[in-house]
């Protein structure tokens, strides 16, 4: 967990001491709160998951599997401090639950921790967009240990404001060596250092420390930098939509529902380059594009002839899972066959009932495939539509021609060197 | 965009082709094989090429549509021996050389498709290979005679045309073969298939699409073309080039790439029945000669690359058109990750002609284009 840090200065303690009127909007003045009288404190960072999510949130949290690393944070309240903190977090990092909460994650970093990938962290972070990125973290004891971040905003459904961030950790494990070498050996200086970083700029702990290169620093130096797998990226994505789908059912508790997306246009075009939308515009069929590794797999990219099929605004669609194309007699075998060649990472075509806008159905002949970037890694997952109705185009290309064809040149439009080298990039390394 | 439109039943051409398989034809492998068949247009064929349709915004052609899909089809199907799509790609250098890392990549997969498809000599089909491997044929096309081009399902192929087969070891997205064929003739010269090939690229209206065309002392008599879809221009196209013949809009251009390890010629036009007879006598001309070379077609047919090679009858190491183009494949991690773009400035160097022979090669190519003209 780093740099959390939405507010640029200042940790919590400073915050207090200049501001302590309670006459301000509510997230700050809760953030205000939270800080003026020690005893209350407490209890202002739990009202922050509580007001939202009811009572019986922390319960709920504490009932996921014992494996799951994250952390939840409240951007609103001042220093951006960390609201929860999972069993599985506190077992790996060694912290207690009662010396986490409350502060801001940059905590965990260390000497050894990519600035750039904190940059990157904090970027997401202003941009209230999902990220997914390898990073050093730091324990209690001092030692160090590569992690895959997953970072999700947590959205207000129907304001489309945010309202928490969750952030998954995955431990990396080492890759051929199989040796476990303490990253350093002494743990009193790296205390020091988070000690500093708490109560400070967040990245001033990197400069007394970048001139140490005696036989201590050694061993970090050797430490390689470690890319996550598919496996750990998976379980990242997994680990998201597990704890959204938690936000999301005891949001309705108290009304005010949360979503792992927010349903405005940019949220979601704002990943795909403008040399890629070009490409995209010039196949005219109807299809989508949704991104696997943000959770619950939202549409980032919708062709006009899916809005005019469906009768949806691109507005509309963009940022949703397909799912709200189903309907009540939308066949749960379609659904299940299509689940299962997505985990499968395979093409495959169904025949399923959908729904426009206007709540009348069609029979769609749904092709889906999955389609790599540059790299070589899936970057989206593609799906076709055609109404079963209006069969035959003007040259009488049967469907499945017209929708492999799309396919094709979708495929060919992602494998574009620039579209995966930009800054929005994923799973380049 | 040409347009197009499907017709039911027999298609006159067709029939044509059909009733004069009376006709003795010795070699006639791909008789009574039925196909899809894609027929060009006949207004173009005749020269009246009313510009380009590239930049049109009518989404993709029925020749391109035709092409993804029939080999998005086989590579769903399994009949690929990899997805080059999880193929790892990255530049390389200021250059902007490309590598893909393909550890399942098949080197010698020319020659297996040539010994697998050809006869022994003559450049003609095997009739085995019609009759075991349909699945790797996507389709036919053949010059028509309608004023739209046309997309006939199932019927016989006519008695001239290109067939597209797809390489079960491609290189990226989409890589075909094309593969005139004759019913009537022996031999085809490339000079005669460029005409159709030309046209296809220009049917086709993508700029992803390329074709490749290698020549090499081993393949006298088999004229074959390759294709594939690259989202990103080949290294070599986004070159500075020299202009050194024509200007006139509708003439040919010939222009030298400049700053590159292996000198290439370019030529260009709009008008691309010209650029196609002028390239393809160029071809024929280097061919008695036995002059190694490649061409690349990009641009939707409107820009050739030519890339002489020295002649290494020891080694017989040539290389193909796409990494004439900068564009290398990588079997070993290693090797990939230690791709330099010194290291492959060196291979293309190695393999392009002397100075000298450039200048002769320069005078040849504006001596016949002249003559064209």
């Amino acid at each position: 967990m780093v740099a959390f840090c939405c507010l640029p200065i200042g940790g919590v303690d400073e915050c207090c001491a200049g501001r302590g009127k309670s006459s301000l909007p509510s997230p700050l003045a809760a953030a205000v709160a939270a800080v003026a009288a020690m005893g209350s404190n407490e209890t202002h960072l739990l009202e922050s998951l509580t007001s939202r999510y009811s009572e019986w949130i922390m319960e709920a949290l504490d009932d996921l599997p014992h494996d799951l690393s994250f952390l939840i944070t409240d951007p609103y309240i001042a220093g951006h401090p960390i609201v929860f903190a999972s069993r599985g977090f506190l077992s790996v990092s060694g912290f207690s639950r009662e010396e986490v909460v409350g502060l801001n994650g940059r905590i965990f970093q260390g000497p050894d921790t990519d600035r750039r990938s904190v940059m990157e962290i904090r970027e997401a972070i202003r941009e209230e967009r999902a990220m997914q990125i390898s990073i050093l973290n730091y324990r209690k004891d001092g030692t160090s240990y590569w992690i895959l971040f997953q970072l999700c905003p947590v959205f207000g459904r129907d304001d489309g404001r945010l309202v928490h961030f969750v952030s998954v950790q995955v431990p990396i494990p080492r890759r051929g060596l199989n040796c476990t070498r303490r990253a350093v050996r002494g743990g009193l200086l790296f205390g020091a250092c988070r000690n500093e970083v708490r109560s400070d700029l967040e990245f001033r702990c990197s400069l007394p420390f970048d001139s140490y290169d005696d036989s201590d620093n050694r061993g970090l130096e050797g430490e390689e930098r470690r890319e996550a797998g598919d496996r750990e990226k998976q379980k990242a994505v997994d680990g998201v939509t597990e704890i959204l789908s938690k936000l999301a059912q005891y949001s309705k508790l108290t009304g005010r529902v949360v979503c792992g997306n927010r349903c405005s246009p940019k949220a979601g075009t704002a990943s795909l380059s403008s040399s890629l939308c070009t490409s995209l515009g010039r196949i005219k069929q109807s299809f989508v594009l949704t991104d696997p590794l943000l959770p619950d797999m939202p549409i980032v990219y919708a062709s006009d002839t899916f809005l005019s099929l469906t009768g949806y605004t691109r507005d509309e669609v963009l940022g949703r899972n397909c799912r709200f194309l189903g309907g009540p007699n939308t066949a749960v075998e379609a659904l299940q066959q299509i689940k299962e060649s997505i985990l499968a990472e395979k093409a495959c075509t169904v025949r399923i009932l959908n729904y426009r806008k206007d709540g009348t159905s069609f029979w769609n002949l749904l092709h889906i495939s999955p389609v790599r970037n540059s790299s070589g890694k899936i970057a989206f997952y593609v799906g076709v539509q055609i109404d079963e109705g209006l069969k035959n185009d003007e040259h009488g290309l049967s469907p499945s021609i017209r929708q492999l064809g799309a396919v094709g040149a979708v495929k060919v439009a992602v494998r574009s060197l620039s579209s995966s080298a930009g800054p929005s990039s994923r799973s380049t390394s | 965009m040409v347009s197009f439109t499907l017709f039911e039943g027999d298609y006159p051409v067709v029939k044509q082709a059909t009733s004069q398989e009376q006709s003795k034809s010795y070699e006639a492998p791909l008789r009574g094989f039925e196909t899809l068949v894609y027929l060009v247009c006949a207004t173009k064929q005749n020269g009246a090429y009313d510009g380009f349709s590239c930049t049109s915004d009518d989404g993709q052609s029925l020749l391109d549509t035709l092409i993804l899909s029939q080999w998005e089809e086989r590579a769903w199907m399994g009949r690929l021996s990899y997805d080059v799509t999880s193929c790892e790609t990255k530049i390389v250098g200021g250059m902007k050389l490309t590598a893909q890392l393909n550890e399942e990549w098949n080197s010698n997969f020319l020659k297996e498709f040539e010994k697998k498809t050809f006869q022994s000599s003559g450049g003609i089909i095997k009739p085995s290979y019609i009759k075991n491997n349909q699945e790797e044929i996507l389709f036919c096309v053949a010059s028509g005679e309608s004023e739209r081009s046309v997309l006939v399902p199932f019927v016989a192929t006519p008695q001239e045309g290109t067939l597209i087969i797809v390489n079960a070891n491609p290189i990226e997205y989409g890589h075909i073969f094309l593969v005139p064929y004759y019913h009537h003739k022996r031999t085809q010269s490339i000079g005669g298939a460029l005409q159709l090939i030309t046209q296809i690229a220009d049917e086709v209206d993508n700029l992803s699409f390329r074709m490749f065309y290698d020549y090499s002392a081993t393949n006298t008599d088999r004229t074959f073309f390759q294709a594939s879809y690259f989202a990103n221009p080949l290294p070599v196209e986004l070159l500075p080039f020299i202009p050194i013949y024509g200007s006139s809009i509708d003439g040919i251009q010939i222009l030298e790439v400049a700053d590159y390890p292996l000198n290439a010629l370019v030529f260009a036009s709009k008008n691309l029945r010209k650029l196609a007879d002028v390239v393809g006598e160029i071809c024929s001309t280097l061919q008695h000669r036995n002059t190694v070379f490649n061409l690349l077609i990009s641009n939707c047919g409107t820009k050739m690359f030519l890339f002489p090679q020295v002649h290494l009858p020891v080694t017989g190491h040539h290389l193909h058109a796409w990494e004439c183009g900068g564009y290398f494949i990588y079997r070993k991690s290693l090797d990939f990750d230690d791709a330099s773009e010194k290291e492959i400035s060196k291979w293309l160097a190695s393999v392009s002609i002397d100075a000298e022979s450039f200048q002769s090669l320069k005078q040849l190519c504006c001596g016949i284009t002249a003559k064209f003209s």
